[in-house]
């Protein structure tokens, strides 16, 4: 065996190997989004998601196509808001 | 079933920030995957459904003065306001603000909140949007419980 035989085989071979399998580990997770990080600029547009309407419960359920609108409404809440806040 | 706002009194309306975006575009420009969408999809249909309240979710920026951005948005969610309860996050400014109409805060007292927004802000600081978003509104949807006399099926 010549040596050229003997660097394919005891390095070609294990290498092809390997190559083989970080291709089939990394490929596959190329597609998938940048996960997000704490302190990150944040590029996205503001996105605004409801429930879908149940049909009878809400009033909503044949004007589900309009965007909803930020802003100055006349619609507003008659009593004290409550929640909470939180940052991180 | 992704909504687009048009910002009329805050600077974050951009250019792509256009009321005419559909659901085809959400696989370009939305942070989020389509199994995650379709995760955060079903957490706010079905929290809504169980409890009768109305769950909104905001992504986006909040400005300078969050909590009142956040109230302002919550008087214009659609349906009741007092029903409502607006979970707006804010990544970039690293910020949750739950907001709660009069009637939906007797069944989700504040402290309910602080607890929901303390088990999202550990999701969210380890970078699990999505994850905190969900657990966050099963949390609230728990609490809030189910009314009597409301049929969900």
């Amino acid at each position: 065996m010549s040596t050229v035989e003997t660097i394919l085989v005891f390095a070609g071979i294990p290498l092809a190997i390997i190559l083989l399998f970080a291709a089939l580990t990394l490929l596959p997770g190329r597609a998938r989004k940048a996960r997000y990080k704490p302190g990150q600029q944040w590029e996205y547009p503001p996105v605004w998601w409801e429930p879908h309407p149940t049909g009878s419960a809400h009033d909503g359920g044949h004007g589900g196509a309009h965007a909803l609108t930020a802003g100055h409404s006349t619609a507003t809440s008659a009593g004290p808001l409550g929640g909470a806040r939180g940052t991180w | 079933m992704t909504r687009t706002i048009e910002a009329t009194s805050h600077d974050t309306a951009t250019e792509t920030t256009a009321a005419a975006r559909t659901d085809q575009t959400e696989g370009q420009d939305s942070p989020f995957t389509l199994p995650e969408l379709s995760r955060l999809d079903e957490a706010l249909t079905m929290s809504s459904r169980e409890t009768g309240l109305r769950f909104t979710l905001y992504l986006g920026d909040l400005g300078a003065r969050t909590r009142s951005r956040a109230e302002e948005l919550h008087g214009t969610s659609g349906g009741d306001p007092s029903e409502a309860v607006l979970l707006a996050v804010s990544p970039g400014q690293r910020v949750v603000e739950v907001v709660t109409g009069h009637a939906a805060a007797r069944r989700l007292p504040d402290r309910a909140c602080a607890l929901a927004v303390l088990s999202m802000t550990n999701s969210f600081a380890s970078g699990d949007l999505v994850g905190g978003i969900v657990n966050g509104l099963r949390q609230l949807s728990d609490q809030a419980g189910h009314p009597r006399g409301l049929h969900t099926h």
